[in-house]
């Protein structure tokens, strides 16, 4: 299907007419003749022939008349200076018209939408871009680069009102014709009379006129009669709109080029906005139309839309006459000119021998006489039969060659057309320009139809790099070729450029019109197709020509070429508006095609541009047609259970991040300074979003180690600036509308979850997990005893504060204020709530300030003036003082699991509200520390703490309990404990322990002794002390959780009370113990006391162990005194067993068997409590006061010391035992164990207090564990499928194996007893010392056997101290009882005098069974139990023996 | 000289992105002579001029001096940057629908950007945002990418709509981008 050429590209003919034309016809009030003949075009039913003379039947013939002198004068101007005007010129049409144009079509849009109409003429195209083609197509000036505007014919036209029509057409023919040499001047000629009907010629003189007219200047002319319209005018008929047309230059100045369109006469009427009913590019109506149309009087003048008023027979014979012009000389002569040139190019070629063959441009065959004879009818019979290249004598005017030169001016004198075009090709190019023939040619054959004939001219020209790119695509059929020739078509604009900012807007109009040209002569479903992806065309002509930055610009002006940089300033702005018409029309095309992402973007782009061309309602059009696109989802080609797998909601689609913001920061801004405060204030707030996470992606961008992201501000800054800016000036200059509005925040500050109310009894110093562990203590104590629970403190008091602790955090990344931060307080009242103003008291923070993303907790204190059931429903505050906002306390209820309905879908229970009970103040207390200052304690010290409590309640308190931490040592003094010390008592004392390890109970504060009362009244106080023990050395606090309530089986409440202490050490206890090398005793303990501090008056006051086995024997010299700064006093004492309770070891040992059997079979122990145990207790004292530990605190701290020591040590070597079940598996007590207490005081500053070293084991045991653990390795286990099960039964067994439980030693201890010194004379011979070697069995409950054997071999070393050698009876055997002991005696035989090392012996021991006493019977059975060892002597200490040789010697 | 990277759930939900600063040198004749400079997308002085015309005197706006030189980073032009890449799916969409390749190299081009991308089996997306041709390194930075991705993926609370924060993954992506862009 032949193409359809846009208009710009069909033949162009200029009318120079007489003055006496113009007269006529402004006369009829009729437009200039130029125009009235162009409303008769296109042609319908047009033939034009090829080369071939096949016929090409046109539907529509286009063509353009337009005024010579116009045409003229605008050759004149300088190119670039008049591409730059038309940029301006249509970018302020668009400006002007831009916000009617998005008004209409909001409105229709709103309109479509409320109908649910689909159909709308700007469907599909946009008024913007239908006046950019307009402007562009109605491009009528000649340019340098191209042919189309170069004129095609020139009518002259005269009337026969003229006084000498004849002489009047010699005038005009004679008129030198003023254009630039670059115009191709090769144009037929023709002559027109206008013969009106109050002509002062009759017609058959007119007829004669015209005789002669043709027989001087040939058959191109013709004799138009015309009746011309008078008063009254006919009616108006409706004819195609001209294109508008670039209003000719003002002639002073060009820096202010007038906006404003050239006047239009009155018979031509020029609508404000393009409509449907003119169409820009006419092709269907034209003359026929209106000749064919009788437009009845009565019926409405067509509104809007160009009108001409003639008479039906006037338009007949005009549209007769422009007929007759095209197909019976034009036509012919232009099918002339191809065929000439299209031989004369390929005589060309041959001559020159080009490398391109030529040929291809004429038909091979020979022309068919049937044209000669045509041609030769129409130009008369003196050169047409001459195609060769022979100038012919002109018959009129100048001669050929001047017309072909470049002369500036020549004459209008009537050069035969044939003839100078014959003189044109001989030279090959038409002027300076680059439009030569071959390009003529190539342009004729296009407008002629001939496009096989054209296309190859187009080739050849565009491999020769001289255009028809920009053609090739209207005339090729579509393939992906076509993008290429798009783009070198573009891309040679650019090089075409003599330097690099040369021409921008001259090659931008250029582009423009390439653009326009492709985007109306390829059809639409071609043009959008995948192939052709017309609509990247156009944005790569709208990109294509690079403009140049203001900073290179302004180096260019610097220093002389300022008004060359200032000019390109210009035109930088002026090529704005066109080219950004091509990206908008590109970004609707896709949305068309369904390409919307694409789309977007280019909208968005084309905003911006416009934008910045200040074309601002255009730019808001396309921002929020790039928002709307954006927004919209797409529709994805993925399965539907993708989303459902996910768990999201497809329809909340989130994008970029950046996008939406970045647009509508735009809009705002957009609408601010266009006046509408409001719509941007609501764009802003939209801005002010939740910032991503810390870490996302965009701080990830931003930690990017890149110079270039420095001095960046957040976006968020940016946003909140503007929307701060915008709402107060919204606020302040239009109140009412401010008023209406009823802005939202869209951020949400309040943590909701987190906002707590705190009432004054809830002391939240402390850490609430201790607090949280006393209550459960508390529980734990008091569920075997009865059922009363603890009630939370969940009712405020009245006329008393509480608070209600708002989390507030800061979603945005910069930092904000809000100011009046409160709540909002509703009593609720029967299902319904109500404002309690009057009985409630709220405060109001008066401004805070939270950084980026900051959280922090404001309290707001609430106080209410009668009981009342208290809603906190909401938070109120101001935005930047600006903007009130309210947000919601309430939190979603819990997820509801209870019917299969509710399980399948999300059910949530009701939200909940935060709810305070404010009751008459009952059952309240306080409970205080009298002294509050900071407490700095020495380690152990004893602590005398005053407490306060007052019963602020209207009821009574009956009974009162003390809850502490299972750690601290505290004890509640009475009057009756005052006499606590300074006993006079024996050094030794028996207490009885019932030896578990379970923690302390809570202790009931005697009421009676206390306050003298059973009860404390409400009102009254009560004052006590308690004492501490600092026993750990921390600093920490000290919490009491005190439990009342009002009388026997009502619910307790509590209340607490805390204090902050620090514990520093004073005195560093080492001890430690070992064999004792006398008799009488088994150990001894070495005890190292250092002072840590400075004080000089710290004073050892007594020392005590405790153990329930051994006894401890003070040496007569000890003395407790004081301990120097930073030295250390050593003590060492004497131990041996309290041979009393060396049979109580058995049931304690048995007790922790059994528990631990079951443990490592894997059942639950029961939950018996150990054996009670003995504990021996002596002490020893500085003065004769002894503080008695069987007196209640000191016992009290003793035990709870020694509880915490055990319990601790317990928990972490048994890790997998459940704490809970701890004290029923091990007592307290190990009996091996001795504690030490020591008691240590100042005096000056009357402080005392006692360390307790706890945990030393002494005496041998022999892995009483040992059967238990082989039973269970041995056992058949069952395997746990879990590795975690097996492996944490693993360490349990390693914990027991390893615990103080399973030890085991060798019993044996080996010391040496021999005189020192020897004094022997060896001339008598060899010397016989004898050595004593006693053997001491360490168990106190199991026997042993020993084999003592000696070494008689002496092996000598030089260097190493001399071995005697063991004479008489070498190996020794006993049987020792538990802690039974056994001398060996030796004698050892020296032959000379010297030093000898006692060492060289061996000790075997293997352990039996423990015997049970009482039957007699198994006394003495001997039963090993598997335990060998065998020593040496220490390495470490070995005994020597000294042999002096005496007298003999000389 | 700057590379954007995006990685897209099969949703086209951004999972991670990545702005990377080469420092090899811009292949200048690359470049197409078609590729105007991206217009200065924040020529905003929009909070400036208000903030002097409300009197504040609090914020002079640093924010409107980028722009020009300075190329994209964050702040205004990060939307456009964004803009572009999704603007992209769309062809990449098409591409996938025709080819079997998961590497679809310049696919798409939008003034001196050219995008890159790069589909896995489980129809996540991979976009790049480059100027320059490199297409080896590209190939090779994808490859790296997916390998890291796939990572990423074994972890069994993710999903494919859960954002990639992992600083491990984010480290490693950096140090491929080092070493091929």
């Amino acid at each position: 299907m032949a193409p359809t050429l846009p208009t710009s590209l069909s033949p162009h003919i200029c009318i120079l007419s007489s003055p006496d034309v113009e007269e006529l016809f402004e006369a009829s009030s009729l437009p200039a003749l130029s125009q009235t003949l162009q409303s008769f075009v296109p042609l319908p039913q047009v033939t034009t022939r090829t080369t071939s003379l096949a016929s090409i039947p046109h539907s529509s013939f286009a063509l353009r008349f337009s005024d010579l002198h116009e045409i003229e004068s605008a050759t004149h101007e300088d190119e670039e200076q008049r591409a730059g005007r038309m940029m301006d010129w249509i970018g302020s049409r668009l400006s002007m018209r831009a916000p009617a144009w998005v008004q209409m079509l909001d409105a229709q849009a709103a309109a479509n939408q409320e109908a649910n109409v689909k159909e709308s003429i700007w469907n599909d195209k946009t008024p913007w871009w239908e006046e950019v083609k307009r402007c562009v197509e109605g491009d009528h000036v000649p340019s340098t680069d191209e042919g189309w505007n170069h004129p095609v014919a020139v009518i002259m036209a005269v009337t026969t009102r003229a006084a000498n029509p004849l002489q009047a057409l010699q005038d005009l023919n004679s008129l030198p014709v003023d254009f630039p040499p670059w115009v191709d001047r090769t144009y037929l000629r023709y002559y027109l009379i206008i013969h009106p009907a109050k002509s002062p010629l009759a017609d058959p003189i007119a007829e004669a006129l015209f005789n002669a007219v043709k027989k001087q200047y040939g058959l191109h002319s013709y004799l138009l009669p015309l009746a011309l319209p008078t008063d009254p005018f006919p009616t108006p008929v409706p004819v195609p709109s001209l294109p508008p047309r670039l209003p000719p230059p003002p002639s002073v100045t060009y820096e202010t080029p007038p906006l404003a369109p050239a006047p239009t006469p009155a018979a031509l009427s020029v609508p404000s906005t393009p409509r449907l009913l003119m169409s820009p590019a006419p092709r269907s109506p034209g003359p026929s139309m209106l000749m064919g149309r009788q437009p009845s009087a009565s019926s409405p003048a067509p509104t809007g839309g160009h009108t001409l008023r003639l008479s039906e027979g006037d338009i007949q014979q005009t549209g007769k006459f422009v007929r007759e012009f095209v197909v019976m000389s034009l036509v012919p002569w232009m099918e002339k000119c191809v065929i000439d040139w299209n031989e004369n190019v390929r005589h060309l070629g041959f001559s020159k021998k080009l490398g391109l063959n030529m040929k291809q441009f004429s038909s091979s065959r020979r022309l068919p006489s049937r044209l000669f004879s045509s041609t030769r009818r129409l130009f008369g019979s003196s050169n047409v039969a001459s195609s060769s290249s022979i100038p012919a004598t002109p018959v009129h005017g100048s001669n050929p060659s001047i017309s072909s030169i470049s002369s500036k001016v020549s004459s209008h004198a009537p050069s035969n057309s044939v003839s100078s075009v014959a003189s044109v090709s001989s030279i090959g190019t038409i002027g300076g320009g680059i439009v030569t023939q071959q390009r003529r040619l190539a342009e004729f054959a296009t407008v002629l139809g001939d496009y096989k004939l054209a296309t190859t001219v187009w080739e050849n020209l565009r491999k020769e790099g001289r255009g028809g790119s920009d053609i090739l695509p209207l005339l090729l059929s579509p393939s992906p070729a076509l993008a290429l020739h798009v783009a070198h078509a573009i891309t040679l604009l650019h090089s075409l450029s003599p330097h690099a900012y040369g021409s921008p807007a001259h090659a931008q109009l250029r582009a423009l019109s390439f653009a326009v040209r492709w985007a109306i002569g390829i059809d639409k479903r071609d043009f959008l197709s995948a192939v052709l992806e017309g609509e990247r065309w156009l944005v790569q002509a709208a990109a294509g020509v690079r403009r140049p930055f203001l900073s290179e610009i302004s180096l260019l002006c610097w220093p002389m070429r300022l008004d060359f940089g200032s000019k390109l300033i210009r035109s930088i702005k002026a090529e704005e508006p066109p080219a950004t018409a091509l990206l908008a029309h590109a970004a609707f095309l896709s949305e068309k095609k369904g390409v919307r992402r694409r789309s977007a973007l280019w909208y968005l782009s084309a905003g911006d541009k416009f934008e910045k061309s200040g074309h601002k309602p255009l730019a808001m059009y396309f921002f929020r047609k790039a928002h709307e696109l954006y927004k919209t989802p797409h529709t994805k080609q993925i399965s539907p259970s993708f989303w459902e797998s996910e768990g999201v909601d497809h329809r909340r689609w989130k994008g970029f991040e950046s996008v939406l913001p970045g647009i509508e920061h735009e809009l705002g801004r957009l609408l601010y300074t266009t006046g509408d405060t409001e719509g941007a204030v609501r764009y802003f707030t939209g801005l002010l979003r939740k910032a991503p996470l810390a870490g996302s992606i965009t701080s990830l961008d931003l930690m990017n180690g890149s110079g270039s992201t420095e001095g960046q501000i957040s976006a968020d800054k940016v946003y909140l600036e503007d929307f701060r800016v915008a709402l107060k000036h919204f606020r302040t200059t239009e109140q009412h509308k401010w008023e209406a509005s009823s802005l939202q925040l869209p951020v949400m500050f309040c943590q909701a979850r987190q906002t707590r109310v705190r009432l004054p009894n809830d002391i939240t110093d402390g850490d609430p997990s201790r607090w949280a562990k006393l209550e459960d203590d508390w529980s734990n104590f008091w569920a075997s005893r009865g059922k009363e629970k603890l009630e939370r403190n969940c009712r405020a008091a009245v006329d008393e504060h509480f608070w209600v602790d708002i989390a507030m955090q800061n979603p945005l990344d910069v930092e904000v204020s809000l100011s009046e931060l409160s709540v909002i307080v509703k009593e609720a009242v029967a299902d319904e709530t109500k404002d309690v103003k009057d009985i409630v008291d709220v405060e109001i923070v008066d401004e805070i300030l939270l950084g980026a993303r900051e959280m922090r907790t404001i309290p707001i204190a609430i106080k209410c003036r009668r009981p009342a059931s208290l809603l906190i429903t909401h938070v109120t505050y101001s935005f930047l003082s600006l903007l009130p906002a309210k947000e919601s306390l309430a939190v979603r209820g819990r997820r509801l699991h209870d019917t299969p309905q509710q399980r399948q879908n999300k059910a949530y229970a009701p939200d909940v509200v935060i709810k305070v009970n404010v009751e008459e103040a009952g059952q309240r207390l306080f409970a205080n520390f009298v002294d509050d200052r900071h407490l700095v304690l020495a380690h152990g010290e004893h602590k005398r703490l005053k407490l306060w409590l007052s019963n602020s309640g209207s009821k009574k308190i009956s009974e009162l309990w003390l809850v502490t931490g299972t750690e601290d040592g505290i004890w509640v003094n009475d009057d009756s404990s005052k006499q606590d010390s300074l006993f006079q008592l024996p050094q030794s004392e028996v207490l009885h322990s019932h030896n578990s390890l379970a923690p302390g109970e809570p202790i009931r504060l005697p009421l009676t002794d206390l306050h003298g009362s059973s009860e404390l009244a409400p009102g009254e106080n009560l004052q006590f002390s308690v004492t501490f023990h600092a026993s750990q050395m921390a600093e920490q606090d000290l919490c009491f959780l005190f439990i009342f309530r009002e009388s026997e089986s009502m619910s307790f409440r509590y209340a607490r009370a805390v204090r902050h202490y620090e514990v520093r050490p004073i005195l560093k206890v080492v001890a430690h113990g070992r064999p004792s090398e006398a008799l009488d005793q088994l150990f001894a303990l070495s005890m190292e006391v250092e002072n840590v501090t400075g004080f000089t008056g710290i004073q050892l006051s007594q020392l005590t162990t405790v153990s329930p086995m051994w006894l401890c024997n003070f040496p007569a010299q000890l003395h407790l005194g004081k301990v120097l700064p930073h030295q250390i006093t050593r003590l060492t004492l004497g131990i041996r067993p309290w041979q009393k309770e060396v049979e109580s070891i058995k049931p304690i040992s048995q007790f922790v068997a059994q528990k631990l059997q079951a443990v490592v079979q894997g059942n639950q122990p029961d939950s018996t409590n150990p054996p009670s145990v003995d504990l021996l207790c002596s002490h020893i004292t500085a003065t004769n006061a002894i503080t008695s530990v069987s007196a209640p605190p000191t016992c009290h701290f003793m035990h709870s010391g020694k509880r915490a020591f055990a319990f601790r040590a317990t928990t972490s070597s048994h890790p997998h035992i459940p704490a809970n079940s701890l004290k029923s598996i091990f007592p307290l007590y190990n009996p091996y164990t001795i504690d030490i207490m020591l008691f240590w005081e100042i005096p000056s500053e009357n402080r005392h207090g006692h360390i307790l070293v706890p945990g030393l084991i002494l005496g041998a045991s022999h892995a009483p564990l040992k059967e238990i653990l082989e039973d269970a390795e041995s056992a058949k286990v069952k395997r746990s499928m879990y590795a975690e099960t097996q492996r944490e039964r693993v360490e349990i067994l390693k914990a027991i194996r390893g615990s103080e439980w399973n030890l085991e030693l060798d019993p044996v201890v080996v010391t040496t007893e021999s005189n020192d010194i020897v004094n022997h004379d060896f001339s008598i011979g060899p010397c016989s010392v004898p050595v004593a070697f006693t053997l001491r069995n360490y168990s106190p409950t199991n026997p042993c056997r020993v084999v003592m054997k000696f070494d008689s071999k002496v092996e000598q070393h030089n260097g190493h101290p001399l071995r005697p050698r063991f004479a008489g009876r070498l190996t020794h055997r006993a049987t020792l009882e538990a802690l039974e002991s056994v001398i060996f005696k030796v004698k050892v035989w020296v032959d000379r005098p010297g030093n000898f090392v006692l060492d060289g012996w061996t000790v075997e021991t293997e352990v039996g069974e423990q015997v049970d006493s009482r039957s007699l019977a198994s006394a003495n059975v001997w039963r090993s139990r598997h335990l060998h060892y065998l020593q040496g002597p220490y390495p470490g200490s070995l005994p020597c023996v000294t042999v002096v040789g005496m007298g003999h010697s000389l | 000289m700057s590379h954007h990277l995006y990685l897209l759930s099969p949703s086209d939900t951004p999972l991670y992105s990545l702005t990377h600063y080469s420092s090899k040198p811009a292949q200048a004749t690359v470049t197409s002579p078609l590729a105007s400079n991206l217009p200065s997308w924040s020529t905003s002085a929009f909070a400036g001029t208000l903030t002097a015309l409300s009197g504040a005197t609090s914020a002079t706006q640093p924010h409107h001096v980028q722009g020009g030189t300075v190329r994209v980073g964050g702040g205004q032009d990060r939307h456009v940057i964004q803009m572009i890449a999704n603007a992209s799916l769309d062809v990449i969409e098409e591409v996938v629908r025709k080819e079997n390749a998961m590497y679809l190299k310049s696919v798409d081009k939008f003034n001196e950007w050219t995008v890159s991308a790069f589909v896995t089996p489980g129809n996540m997306k991979f976009v790049l945002l480059h100027e320059a041709r490199n297409d080896d390194g590209i190939k090779a930075f994808f490859n790296d990418v997916w390998e890291l991705y796939v990572k990423t993926m074994l972890n069994p609370f993710h999903t494919a709509h859960t954002p990639i924060r992992s600083p491990v993954f984010d480290s490693r992506v950096r140090a491929s981008a080092k070493k091929y862009l």
